[in-house]
């Protein structure tokens, strides 16, 4: 039975194809039409997926769409019918949409399908919006019972879910309903110090640790009413998202002494202590929420999703309470991985299929369902341009590598299938020393043009992580957040609020400064051989040529682009950027080789900074 | 849209369909829309409208049909200004919804003690909430809405009285738009049996109704005739008085009035003195009590069916006392529709009764031509044609009730007037008549024609004169 999910009109669409159960294809929209965050029905996504699982005319059994579209219109004009007469403007902006695309959502997909030679889907199902978290992280998880917490910014009406998932049922306890939500209170400091709602959050997340708690308290008292069982309350007082067009109020700028920062403007301590505060009460709600979970459902293990999950710092933190004997998070914790959820809610728990065994370590299959392009297309594409390469076997691929990165070099690896979900997995990653005290500005500046705060993070040889890192040792999809270990500290480099911040950055906490974070955290990638034989090769290369089974991994792409897909977006990233060798598949390309790349316009501009 | 490269770009995957570009088709069919809108524009008559929507078809057109690139730049044209319109549209249509449904509804909400949002404090030990039952979820698994059992709270009676109240307020505001609240008032009267109040003007549907101080629908004249003046006394029924919905310069009275000013050349005063629901009894009261106010001539009006019109007194009709004015339109509205439901309650009267007071209301439209003529006026007497008969062929009952009367009026001397076809061909029918018996606008002018010529030819005194305009 070919199940196709779909996760699209808010944002992060995507598209999945499951078949009896089997995860055959998965993939975000944004990496096909570049567009980031691209909201828009998923079409590359959706023709991508159905042909990599060889899906013919009339041969889609069943549609998911990942929540309940006219639910969610009511729960808009409840909102509305809250607040009116304000809200005018807001009403004015969303209804249009609603009336002419969302609310017609199964329609333009069967229509799309139709006109794109796939034919009518002999059945159309909508889970709700939760349940499509839920099943995201219960179904791929190795897990045959867990707790489930699912935690966003709203989907039709839940803000948080909690369930729990037996053999291949699934289903919903409690819930907590819009407006009061976590992702909202966190998107709303997100706006608030100035970055981009739904796509800056983790850039919060990873500013908190510059700043002191000074705010917690206030925050506590005047924005959010937290019960032990970690439910809340939100007083809508002090933001602005029911009747207006943006996160906050000037209630809320009095609250914290001043308006907003605007975008782009230096960051001031006001913003690290309010990443900081905010921080720690997403943490506090999260793990009463956990220990309820626990107590709730008496399940040993906890799944999440939902866009609060890949809060990493918080995941850590609920892995080293020890409330669970274990917990797993899906990789596309977000919207997108809505669309998988739908997909296996439909099969498993609507149909009553029982789930297939556990084959590596869990049913995700590292999380690479995207596209992998061959050998012939890749030299194909290097050879109608002229582009010099170096073909490299398998048996000297990995050293290569390696040494390159031991060298300070900067690379850029392309192998693979494609990631799903916001991470990259080393198989579309940047790849470089974690051992240089320079990288992390050098790769902020000039190879991701990014704000320079902002951390990198750690690939490590899973055997090693304990090497590393105080507790969390099994982390595979970069969720969790520890802290790098006591001994390969440098002493006194902790806090330094009274320093410039580029230099406080830039001082070296740890004989992997790259990866070291200036409270000495570590968002961690462990590699094992059976979900990435080829990453651990090079891992393993490293590690004999320096000692380290550790480097930096981050995202091949640059600042507000979808990280990229084709063999031809990591060219194009490549010569734009300061990445110095470029890795497709066996073939190794030398910036210094290359011919000059030439564009019209300037492609900084082709990007809305996030 | 990305930067072009100097790279060879490589097609990668198969990408889904990109939207055909215009065809040929759709800009002939274009341009023939555009022809038939300037034709439609010509045979109304705007001529320079057709024009003017012929030749940007013919330039729009023909570079569309002529060349795909202006076809596609005119179809970007058009989507640009269709999505201005849409959004200029989309905010004059949703405003109102926003500013006046949803904030009735945010009304309704407070009142009825909702908050869907969980908006106010709480001190409630835990806001989890529990989901729906799994079983309805799956049940419902096809469906694009979720139906969740509904959970306890609000206040369901408050809220649909609230709601009621709300219902009953815009109402009112609607009906007193229309000129509700406010009718024309009648005060009892032994003689004849009601009247209207005095010195009255009021609007409803837009029509003008004023009544002057002898509670006639007309000028407010004085009792006596002036000096070389000439009068015309007009005594009848609803079909008289026109009802509102046509206005006070629209009616044959006045326009009789007008028009034998011409003829005459003379100050002519018509005293229209029609009431809704009046008989010969009720007409006969009010010349006993009022006299004729030195009428020249007193023209008697009435559909047929009148001759069965017995005295009523106030409280048998649904008109409003001018003692208790209705406080509100809502109060006068279920007036009515009390009344009309105690009619048809009580129901029409048997044959035997039918003819008992036709015998009657004979009589006294016999009695008051006497009256009348003693008074010193010359008498007419018009039936006005039911609509059937005014438009070609009178029933037989109608034909026969006229006979009776004109039998019964010419043994005394006095015509009586029953022009049947007098509208045949005078235009459509729900421009002349209102119902079955009451004129509408265009039926009260031409029906003032034919009063007049009547009148002219009946009466010596409203001949034309020398010098005046027929």
């Amino acid at each position: 039975m070919n199940i196709l999910g779909i996760s699209a009109y808010y944002h992060d669409s995507a598209a999945c194809l499951v078949r009896d159960g089997d995860i055959i294809a998965a993939a975000s929209e944004e990496r096909f039409s570049r567009v980031k965050g691209d909201a828009g029905l998923p079409r590359h996504a959706i023709t991508w997926c159905l042909e990599q699982g060889g899906v013919r005319k009339g041969e889609i059994d069943l549609v998911v769409f990942y929540d309940k579209p006219l639910t969610k219109f009511t729960r808009l004009l409840t909102t509305y019918g809250q607040v009116a007469p304000k809200g005018l403007k807001s009403f004015l902006m969303a209804m249009p949409v609603w009336l002419r695309e969302k609310g017609w959502a199964p329609y333009l997909i069967e229509r799309f399908l139709v006109r794109g030679g796939f034919g009518r889907p002999k059945a159309f199902e909508f889970s709700e919006h939760h349940h499509s978290h839920a099943a995201s992280a219960f179904y791929p998880s190795p897990f045959e019972e867990a707790a489930t917490l699912t935690i966003d910014g709203v989907g039709e009406w839940a803000t948080t879910g909690l369930g729990v998932g037996e053999g291949h049922r699934l289903r919903m306890i409690y819930e907590q309903h819009f407006p009061h939500s976590l992702g909202m209170l966190y998107s709303a400091f997100t706006y608030f110090t100035g970055f981009k709602v739904n796509s800056g959050e983790y850039k919060l997340m990873g500013l908190a640790p510059y700043g002191e708690p000074r705010y917690a308290d206030l925050i506590r008292e005047h924005l959010i009413d937290l019960r032990e069982d970690g439910s809340f309350r939100l007083d809508m007082d002090y933001f602005g998202y029911l009747d207006g067009l943006v996160m906050t109020n000037d209630r809320f700028a009095a609250l914290f002494g001043g308006p907003a920062r605007p975008p782009e403007s230096p960051i001031t301590p006001r913003e690290m202590d309010l990443a900081r505060s905010i921080q720690e009460v997403t943490e506090e709600v999260m793990l009463k929420m956990a220990r309820y979970a626990r107590a709730v459902t008496g399940k040993r293990h906890l799944v999440m999703a939902g866009g609060c999950a890949l809060n990493c710092v918080a995941n850590g933190r609920i892995r080293r309470a020890g409330i669970f004997d274990d917990i797993w998070i899906q990789p596309a914790a977000g919207d997108a991985g809505g669309a998988l959820g739908a997909a296996l809610y439909a099969w498993h728990h609507l149909r009553g299929n029982p789930r297939a065994p556990v084959a590596t370590r869990d049913r995700m299959k590292g999380a690479q369902l995207g596209p992998g392009f061959s050998a012939e297309a890749i030299r194909g594409f290097l050879d109608a341009n002229g582009l010099p390469y170096r073909e490299l076997s398998d048996a000297e691929r990995a050293d290569h590598i390696a040494s390159r990165v031991a060298n300070e070099k900067v690379v850029g690896l392309f192998q693979g299938r494609m990631e799903f979900g916001p991470r990259a997995l080393c198989n579309r990653s940047i790849l470089a020393d974690a051992r240089s005290s320079k990288m992390q500005s050098f790769l902020n500046l000039a190879t991701k043009f990014r704000e320079s705060f902002r951390p990198f993070a750690p690939v490590v040889l899973e055997e090693d992580a304990p090497l590393y890192f105080e507790a969390i040792h099994d982390s595979p999809y970069m969720l969790l957040v520890d802290q790098v270990c006591q001994g390969r500290l440098v002493p006194g480099s902790g806090k330094q609020q009274d320093t410039p911040l580029v230099e406080w950055v830039n001082t070296p906490r740890s004989d992997v400064p790259a990866i070291t974070h200036v409270d000495y955290s570590a968002r961690i990638q462990t590699i094992d051989r059976e979900r990435n034989p080829r990453m651990h090769d090079i891992l393993t290369a490293f590690k004999a040529r320096t000692g380290h089974g550790i480097m930096v991994n981050t995202s091949f792409n640059v600042r507000s682009e979808p990280i990229v897909c084709t063999p031809e977006d990591a060219y194009v990233c490549f010569m734009r950027t300061g990445i110095d060798t470029l890795i497709l598949e066996n073939f190794a390309l030398e910036k210094t080789a290359q011919p000059p790349f030439e564009e019209e316009g300037d492609w900084r501009e082709n990007f809305a900074l996030d | 849209m990305a930067p072009r490269s100097s790279l060879k770009s490589t097609r990668w995957y198969r990408a889904p369909a990109a939207p055909k570009p215009p065809g040929a088709a759709g800009a002939v069919a274009r341009v023939a829309i555009g022809a038939a809108v300037g034709a439609l524009f010509f045979a109304g008559g705007l001529r320079t409208m057709a024009s003017v929507v012929w030749g940007i078809t013919a330039i729009v057109g023909g570079a569309a049909v002529a060349s795909p690139a202006a076809r596609l730049a005119i179809d970007r044209l058009l989507a640009a200004f269709g999505s201005l319109v849409g959004r200029g549209l989309a905010m004059v249509l949703l405003a109102p919804v926003h500013l006046v449904g949803l904030t009735l509804v945010r009304v309704f909400s407070r009142i009825g003690g909702r908050d869907p949002l969980r908006l106010r404090a709480s001190d409630a030990p835990s806001f989890w909430l529990p989901s729906d039952a799994d079983a309805r979820k799956v049940a419902h698994a096809g469906a694009a809405f979720v139906t969740e059992a509904r959970g306890p709270g609000g206040r369901p009676f408050v809220t649909a009285a609230a709601a009621l109240a709300g219902l009953l307020i815009v109402a009112e505001i609607g009906l007193r738009a229309f000129g509700f609240g406010h009718p024309v008032l009648y005060v009892d009267d032994a003689r004849m049996g009601y009247m209207p109040a005095p010195a009255q003007a009021v609007r409803r549907y837009g029509g003008a109704v004023s009544i002057n101080a002898f509670g006639m629908r007309a000028p407010d004249y004085p009792a006596e005739k002036p000096a070389g003046a000439l009068r015309v006394l007009m005594l009848g029924d609803s079909t008289l008085f026109g009802g509102s919905y046509v206005d006070q310069d629209d009616l044959y009275a006045r326009r009789v009035e007008q028009a034998l000013r011409r003829r005459t050349g003379r100050e002519v005063q018509v005293l229209n003195m029609g009431v809704n629901g009046w008989g010969p009894f009720h007409e006969a009261g009010y010349v006993d009590a009022f006299g004729t106010f030195g009428a020249d001539v007193a023209v008697i009006t009435l559909p047929i069916l009148d001759v069965q019109r017995p005295l009523s007194r106030l409280s048998a009709v649904p008109y409003m006392p001018a003692a208790h004015p209705p406080r509100l339109a809502l109060e006068e509205v279920a007036y009515h529709l009390t009344w009309r439901w105690r009619e048809r309650v009580l129901g029409k009267p048997d044959a035997a009764e039918a003819e008992r007071r036709s015998e009657q209301g004979v009589a006294a439209y016999v009695a008051l031509a006497r009256r009348l003529r003693a008074a010193g006026a010359e008498v007419l007497v018009e039936v006005l044609p039911s609509q059937r008969a005014g438009l070609g062929h009178a029933p037989e009952w109608e034909q026969t009730l006229v006979d009776r009367l004109t039998a019964a009026l010419q043994a005394e001397g006095v015509e009586v007037g029953f022009p049947v076809g007098l509208f045949a061909a005078r235009g459509p029918a729900r421009a002349l008549y209102h119902d079955n018996v009451h004129l509408d606008t265009l039926g009260h002018r031409h029906y003032a024609d034919y009063l007049t010529e009547r009148l002219a030819a009946r009466s010596p005194r409203l001949a034309a004169s020398e010098g005046a305009s027929p």
